[in-house]
């Protein structure tokens, strides 16, 4: 393929220059920082309304009709929590790599009970950020959105430099 | 000793698991209208779950409580079965109906734990009403009776409906 370049007199594709750029940005430990706060407000500001509404909450999780009946309010008793635990220690940076695990985890079966309930062609509002039923219904754009959050999660998970964070106050023995 | 005191990886992420999961719980027993741990989400089985738990009431305690204003009326049969015509100022919670799961989760929203629930639905074998029972109760609502064959025995009495 002619990309306009010519290999012979050193010249860098322009396709890869690109990409070794935005690797290079993706992988820079200073990013963690950058996603680890925006990651961790994401998902305290989402436990907020499912805290205060627990039942509303367990309905929500039980319209997407995946769960087992018996599941469900232990689900919407304790998922909220797990969220506001995992956002508090990415920002703080408390064990920030096991907390973007869990994220991450979670960010894919999100992603799954979307692709299934739009596949399904049910018509259900997200229960994501508001357990609201006056909130929109859920569409593509939720899973685009469910994604870009997982790009961040898993940048922490596997490039996270301990910048900035509570981990750097232990002593290195302890880490 | 190299290494005392780190935390492993794999214990990190089992810490952070065990401490949201006692959080969860213990926050749910301390509030006042707790979760039960497990909700009755089985519903359109035959015969519904739980009920046998479900206390009936009988049509004059009913009137008495509907006079009084003691008690919050619900209409299990279906929307359009409700537009008919519905006990005067019951709400329609269709368990059948395709938009229940949203109607259920404005209702949780909107009406407190603690409010005495009646709920009806037509004929002696209908089994709509334990079924909303059920799923009420396992949202935490603490007071939900029946009142069976509620509307036709309401008709009966001749008590007061409204819709079309």
């Amino acid at each position: 393929m002619d990309y306009g370049w010519d290999a012979d007199r050193g010249g860098v594709d322009p396709v890869k220059r690109c990409m070794r750029f935005v690797m290079g940005l993706y992988t820079n430990p200073y990013a963690s920082v950058v996603f680890r706060w925006a990651v961790g407000l994401i998902f305290i500001y989402a436990s907020a309304d499912k805290l205060l509404h627990p039942s509303a909450f367990a309905v929500a999780v039980y319209n997407y009709r995946i769960l087992p009946g018996s599941f469900i309010n232990l689900v919407a008793i304790t998922l909220p929590w797990l969220e506001l635990v995992c956002g508090i220690l990415l920002i703080i940076g408390l064990f920030p790599r096991a907390a973007a695990l869990i994220l991450s985890v979670l960010l894919v079966v999100f992603f799954s009970a979307l692709a299934a309930a739009i596949y399904r062609g049910i018509d259900i509002s997200c229960g994501c950020f508001t357990v609201s039923t006056a909130a929109e219904k859920i569409g593509i754009s939720y899973m685009v959105r469910d994604l870009l959050v997982l790009a961040m999660s898993l940048q922490i998970l596997f490039f996270d430099g301990n910048l900035v964070s509570v981990e750097r106050l232990r002593p290195t023995h302890y880490r | 000793m190299a290494g005392q005191g780190k935390v492993p990886f794999s214990q990190q992420v089992i810490i952070i698991l065990l401490l949201s999961l006692g959080m969860g719980l213990a926050a749910n027993a301390l509030r006042s209208a707790s979760l039960p741990l497990v909700g009755d989400w089985a519903h359109g089985t035959f015969p519904p779950k739980g009920e046998g738990d479900i206390p009936m009431v009988p049509l004059e305690d009913a009137v008495a409580k509907f006079l009084t204003e003691e008690a919050l009326f619900l209409d299990a049969r279906s929307t359009a079965d409700y537009q008919l015509g519905h006990i005067r100022g019951a709400l329609n919670l269709p368990v059948h109906d395709g938009d229940f799961g949203e109607r259920l989760q404005k209702f949780s929203l909107e009406v407190d734990h603690e409010v005495e629930l009646i709920i009806y639905c037509d004929g002696i074998g209908c089994t709509l009403s334990p079924e909303l029972a059920a799923i009420l109760k396992g949202l935490g609502y603490r007071d939900v009776k029946i009142l069976t064959n509620g509307w036709t025995e309401w008709i009966m009495a001749g008590m007061p409906i409204e819709g079309e």
